[in-house]
């Protein structure tokens, strides 16, 4: 059994607007399935100014051959690798700064492109989300604001859905402090009830594994 | 870095979870890969030279004798493939600490190496999953 109707947040967006050759092919897939008309998938508007900054943070190039700059300089001095090797690792860790530089400036419009998605909508915070949001505040789940807003979206959206017909809906998710279960596997009380009352399956990841069985009623409206 | 536990090492239908588990780390983009059958453990690692898992190798395989592992969290008591997999977590994340590694046996430690034994300092072990919906069943 798969959701007919599949929410993402923040890591989707992150692995599907990063640089070409640092995307999860299976958050591509996730989006492709949807365009082919598999299940509707859904994001919060939040997801994409968050994943915006997290995008550069995460893939900024300099950071990231840096230290593979310092190694191979040190490696050549050290006789460790030949001159000519080191001269090839630079030539290619300038292409790859250059690369990644230049793709994450494209990385505003491949986020104004996944509107263009047949398969995907992207919905705001509305204002029983918002309300939604200073309640579960209060429940000491001790999250991030970002998660809190997020949370209650996806909670609010899928409640909203099942009056449109759609008994439960999917979350894949990669926050563990949004994760219905611990680092052991066990059971967050709090967590567990919001998705549960709310109809909604998390998923650890974007394969969205067959179902074997749902709780008890939630294929009906 | 990706960890597959499985109670048992049936040869007949491992090489089925070693090839399904290459497909997921190759979704996911994931360079270390460990599978557990029961007593014996696999390294996988992602070279990245080709797509779709292709350059995706077994580095080598490790006995992981019994008594290594700790007992499992007393939650998932009575449940063998979950007890199993704390098990497997709990060493996991005991693996952090020096002495740990001195205990393990030879073959283990050189499967390991440093840059596994790295990996594990640096991130969390978390379930990949909620056992309690697994144990309810």
């Amino acid at each position: 059994m798969k959701p007919k109707v599949v929410l993402v947040e923040t890591n989707w967006v992150v692995d599907v607007t990063a640089p070409p050759h640092l995307q999860i092919p299976q958050a591509i897939d996730l989006l492709r399935q949807a365009d082919a008309g598999e299940f509707k998938l859904y994001v919060p508007a939040i997801c994409l100014a968050e994943a915006r900054e997290t995008v550069r943070r995460r893939f900024t190039p300099r950071s990231r051959s840096e230290d593979l700059r310092k190694f191979v300089k040190w490696a050549k001095d050290q006789g460790r690798v030949s001159i000519e090797d080191a001269r090839t690792a630079f030539r290619i860790f300038d292409q790859f700064d250059g690369l990644v530089a230049h793709e994450l400036t494209k990385v505003p419009e491949r986020l104004d492109a996944l509107a263009n998605h047949p398969g995907l909508s992207i919905f705001p915070l509305s204002e029983p989300m918002l309300e939604r949001q200073v309640s579960i505040g209060a429940m000491d789940l001790s999250l991030q604001p970002y998660d809190l807003a997020i949370l209650a979206a996806v909670i609010v959206k899928s409640e909203e859905l099942q009056q449109e017909g759609f008994p439960w809906v999917g979350f894949c998710e990669l926050d563990s402090d949004l994760k219905p279960w611990n680092k052991s596997g066990a059971r967050k009380p709090i967590l567990s009830d919001l998705y549960d009352n709310a109809r909604i399956w998390v998923y650890d990841d974007f394969s969205l594994e067959e179902i074997d069985q749902l709780p008890e009623n939630w294929t009906s409206i | 870095m990706l960890v597959e536990v499985n109670l048992d090492d049936n040869s007949f239908h491992s090489q089925d979870v070693v090839n399904q588990f290459r497909h997921f780390m190759a979704s996911i983009g994931c360079a270390v890969g460990l599978v557990v059958f029961g007593e014996r453990i696999i390294l996988l690692r992602d070279s990245f030279e080709k797509s779709n898992g292709e350059s995706i190798d077994m580095v080598g395989e490790a006995r992981l004798p019994d008594y290594l592992l700790p007992p499992a969290d007393e939650q998932w008591k009575g449940n063998p493939s979950l007890e199993f997999e704390s098990r497997v977590q709990r060493w996991l994340e005991k693996l952090k600490l020096s002495s740990s590694i001195k205990n393990l046996p030879n073959d283990l430690r050189e499967l390991f190496g440093e840059p596994i034994i790295n990996l594990l300092r640096l991130g969390e072990v978390m379930a990949a999953g909620p056992r309690w919906s697994k144990a309810a069943k």
